[in-house]
């Protein structure tokens, strides 16, 4: 019953009447609208003069209100035998009105479900990529200048690496390797945004370089560098509760465009659809019917 | 989730803690800390103190991050875009920011190729939420038969769709916009219009990661001459939801940006929150978007008008899709890169052909210029602002890069034939669809990555524009800075510790030298390598005449600058047809220290940096490989992307 109460169906039906029944307590004239009967209910006048005085800061005069009134009685009438004419059929701005209507019906609805914590948690789950936290790093490193070394590139760095790896302490970033305006010693940082600033290729080469001792060279977009990664931590699914806003969002995001779509379907399965293409049909055409995007 | 120095320093000095984090006095709070005993070089050699720290971690404490941003962003929710074909909603467009694959209006899959950090969805304030009534078919619009013509030949589609939207955007510039289809402030679709706006600024900003802020554009465009102005606040929903956007018809708006000022200070009065203001294109504007006869009343800008632009408008949207906001050759006839995306054969709505006497009164260059000199007059400088691109996109989809470019709007999104098809056609007259520029993006020096850190940044100009890439830059202006700041480990050190950032004044001056700037830039990691970085002085002469020069700092690849001083061209490696090049020229960063060698203590006068990449493949290049399609010779193939500092000031005391 609980699942059967969180169907988006359930809930354009439920609105559905209770729309019929608004539309009803304004007329009025309850269900049973008799052929051939204007009634013209006193919720109906309040709510016209309710709008004239919107409208033009005062309220309608007893003729103006009357003016409404016989406006909305002939309105009503011809209303009604146009419909009975089919006038509404080809009628691209009424259809295109009912159309945006019945969307805006259904994003209202589904704005009216509430999550639950199974929903967020399932959800939090299946789509684990796009909350995942990036694997941190922190590391420091020793750059060198491509263009200015030239040819001494491999020998240079070989070089260092080897004091470097010889004595721990031999790390002095004022003096080691060339200048650069990169930072040099990076705390607890993202991987992906060590990739934002130092490259795609950098960054998969902290990412497998060796913890706690001197590797290298890694290139990168700037030049070359001696890494030492001082520690590496896996990239983590953090928990619902700190992500809970995140994940509540993209939810309702997500369970609006696929209400929207089951009830597209949900409509184009009660329909029989039958396209008559012209005589040449253009056989290259991959046009399907409804479903929209 | 800075881009490039992001790393969080966990320990701060207190002197430079103390410097950035006050907001309100930043110049005050700088001027004092520089006026502080400066550290020799020898002291900066050592900027990482090992016999303080164990850990090399520890230790720094500036602004250490930037980061990247668009301020002006249109959705459907913009009567004009929404006619220009988009459907994609403010949400869509934060979505997208943060780095979500979406889908464009046009039904292309689209994603960033590394995602924004902020984002201010700005639509207009005038006809806020007309489009989707429109659309929908409302009867009252409808019922008028130029709401009639338009909504027929809008449900054909395709260009003529795109002709009625730009009849509606002349309309409405021309004062013929028809009664009947306005949305006004007083109607329930305006307050719904802006409840959506509010609502996805504050559903997807995420302190510390994204910041998603609340704003919009008043579009000032009376007789096609474009004032517009883009409004940020720093604060959160429940002080935006207390007023409306401001519009310019009367009797709700103005279309003078005096009353848009008002409008924003009765919104602190009000609220106690904090809104700025950012113009852009002035290039369209046909000379008065930095005037010092005022449009509105004829009348000499005056001390009362300096003072309230001087305090709503602390930065320039320099760069655009709309034109390149810097310079103009005309302006600028001794500087070779001035002649840059350059839209200048009128007004916006090409109603009124430019004329040069108007140009001045229209770039970012000249109008520092003129701000000197009515500071000489009034004692207050109206055009003291720093610089953000942005890119004015009306597609909801933030696209600055020359290898992702959807274009000015939906009608333009990619595909083979818009590079032909005219932005803005009257006669002769027109804006070409190739000349649409894949740029900017705003840059911001900030601490931390929320709505008050970059807002604050904001407001003491501690920003710079690019036309695209994200390189890296800083300049720092001072009296003592020397070669070896340049050369040492950590400029920024030096240059905060020795001098100010970019946005600032000089302090006052020490001993009997020139200015001395300190400037660095480092490559976009998936951009073109560094040509030259140049430093633009401007000043009034002693007869009053407008004055610029354009000094070649440092450069890549060991030019010789030849005898009129300039560095000569760094070549290229553009191949256009494949839409490749190698970054064989230029270099991955350049940095040098710079004194002002015509310096006279007498003068005011404005420094900023310009860094240049070397030459890249630009959108229209990719466009004609992607499509297979043979652009006409005039179409260029190639841009040299750039990026443009906020100013340094000096002023004699």
């Amino acid at each position: 019953m609980k699942r059967l109460l969180r169907e988006p169906l359930l809930h354009f039906a439920v609105l559905g009447a209770a729309l019929f029944v608004l539309d009803a307590a304004l007329k009025g004239d309850g269900p049973t609208v008799r052929e051939g009967e204007v009634v013209v209910s006193a919720g109906r006048i309040e709510a016209m003069a309710a709008i004239f005085t919107r409208t033009w800061q005062r309220e309608p005069t007893a003729a103006e209100l009357k003016g409404l009134i016989d406006e909305f009685v002939l309105e009503e009438i011809l209303y009604r035998e146009g419909i009975a004419l089919g006038l509404d059929r080809d009628d691209t701005i009424i259809r295109r009105r009912m159309r945006q209507k019945m969307e805006f019906v259904v994003e209202d609805v589904v704005a009216l479900v509430e999550p639950e914590e199974a929903d967020l948690a399932r959800w939090r789950e299946e789509n684990a990529d796009r909350y995942r936290r990036s694997p941190r790093v922190t590391f420091i490193h020793v750059f060198l200048d491509v263009e200015e070394r030239g040819d001494a590139l491999e020998s240079d760095a070989a070089a260092l690496l080897s004091t470097l790896r010889s004595d721990p302490a031999a790390w002095d970033p004022n003096t080691m390797g060339d200048a650069t305006l990169l930072p040099l010693a990076n705390e607890d940082m993202g991987l992906d945004l060590v990739a934002r600033g130092f490259g795609e290729a950098f960054a998969e080469g902290v990412a497998a370089a060796p913890v706690g001792e001197w590797s290298g060279p890694i290139g990168s977009a700037f030049g070359s560098h001696l890494v030492r990664v001082d520690a590496r931590t896996e990239s983590v699914l953090p928990p619902l509760d700190e992500i809970r806003p995140a994940v509540e969002r993209d939810w309702r995001f997500a369970r609006r465009e696929e209400a929207a779509r089951e009830y597209r379907d949900g409509l184009l399965e009660r329909y029989d659809v039958t396209i008559e293409w012209p005589s040449e049909p253009d056989a290259t055409s991959d046009e399907t019917s409804g479903g929209g995007q | 989730m800075g881009t490039i120095v992001g790393q969080p320093w966990p320990h701060l000095h207190s002197m430079l803690e103390r410097a950035r984090l006050q907001p309100l006095v930043p110049f005050l709070a700088a001027a004092a800390l520089a006026q502080d005993p400066a550290p020799g070089p020898e002291g900066l050699k050592n900027a990482f103190p090992k016999e303080d720290t164990f850990s090399p971690y520890a230790g720094r404490n500036f602004p250490t991050n930037v980061y990247w941003g668009d301020t002006h962003l249109h959705t459907a929710m913009s009567f004009d875009a929404g006619a220009f074909g988009a459907r994609l909603q403010p949400a869509d467009a934060y979505r997208f920011a943060r780095g979500e694959e979406l889908v464009s209006s046009t039904g292309q899959r689209v994603k960033l190729s590394r995602p924004l950090d902020f984002l201010v969805v700005a639509d207009h304030s005038d006809n806020m939420g007309f489009f989707p009534l429109f659309l929908g078919g409302d009867p009252k619009m409808l019922s008028d038969p130029q709401g009639r013509e338009w909504y027929d030949r809008l449900k054909e589609g395709g260009q003529d769709a795109v002709a009625v939207a730009v009849e509606i955007v002349i309309g409405f510039s021309q004062g013929t916009f028809p009664e009947a289809l306005d949305v006004r402030p007083g109607d329930t679709e305006f307050r719904d219009a802006w409840e959506v706006a509010i609502d996805a600024a504050e559903e997807y900003n995420d302190p510390g990661l994204f910041t998603a802020f609340i704003g919009y554009e008043w579009t000032s465009n009376t007789a096609g001459n474009n004032l517009h102005r883009v409004v940020i606040f720093r604060d959160d929903g429940d002080a935006a939801r207390r007023v409306l956007p401001y519009t310019t018809l009367a009797p709700e708006g103005s279309d003078d940006p005096r009353d848009l000022w008002k409008a924003l200070a009765a919104y602190e009065d009000r609220t106690g929150g904090r809104a700025l203001a950012i113009a852009h294109n002035g290039n369209l504007s046909n000379g008065i978007m930095f005037p010092t006869i005022e449009s509105f009343t004829g009348k000499r800008v005056d001390l009362e008008h300096a003072t309230q632009r001087a305090r709503w408008e602390p930065l320039y949207e320099i760069s655009q899709i709309k034109g390149d906001g810097e310079t103009h050759p005309f302006l600028s006839p001794n500087d070779e890169f001035a002649d840059y995306e350059t839209w200048d054969q009128g007004n916006l709505d090409l109603s009124v052909a430019k004329e040069t006497s108007m140009l001045e009164f229209e770039y970012g260059r000249s109008a520092l210029q003129i701000g000197l000199r009515l500071e000489a007059e009034l004692g207050v400088n109206p055009y003291k602002f720093g610089f953000i691109g942005s890119t004015d996109s009306h597609t909801a989809l933030a696209t600055a890069g020359e290898d992702n470019f959807f274009g000015k709007h939906s009608g333009a999104e990619p595909n083979p034939e818009r590079y032909a098809h005219p932005m803005a056609q009257v006669g002769d007259k027109k804006y070409e669809g190739w000349a649409m520029v894949a740029s900017g993006l705003a840059a911001v020096w900030s601490r931390e990555n929320t709505r008050e850190g970059l807002f604050d940044s904001m407001m003491r100009k501690e920003t710079y524009a690019t036309t695209g890439p994200r390189m890296l830059v800083r300049f720092f202006g001072g009296w003592d800075f020397v070669q070896a700041d340049a050369e040492g480990r950590l400029p920024a050190d030096a240059g905060y510790t020795k001098g100010v950032p970019m946005g600032a004044d000089l302090p006052a001056r020490r001993g009997n030298g020139a200015p001395t700037f300190l400037v660095a830039a480092l490559k976009d990691p998936l951009s073109g390598n560094l040509d030259r970085i140049q430093i633009v002085k401007g000043w009034i002469d002693a007869q009053g005449q407008r004055s610029e020069k354009v000094y070649d700092v440092v450069w890549s690849d060991d030019r010789v600058a030849g005898a009129d001083g300039k560095v000569p061209p760094v070549g290229s490696t553009v191949d256009v047809a494949n839409a490749t090049w190698k970054n064989t020229i230029g270099d991955p960063e350049l940095i040098g220290v710079w004194s002002d060698p015509d310096f006279d203590p007498t003068q005011s006068a404005v420094y900023y940096a310009r860094v240049l990449e070397i030459p890249t493949p630009r959108w229209t290049a990719y466009e004609a490989k992607r499509f297979g399609v043979r652009m006409p010779p005039e179409v260029p193939m190639t841009t040299q992307e750039r990026a443009y500092t906020s100013p340094i000031w000096y002023s004699p005391r």
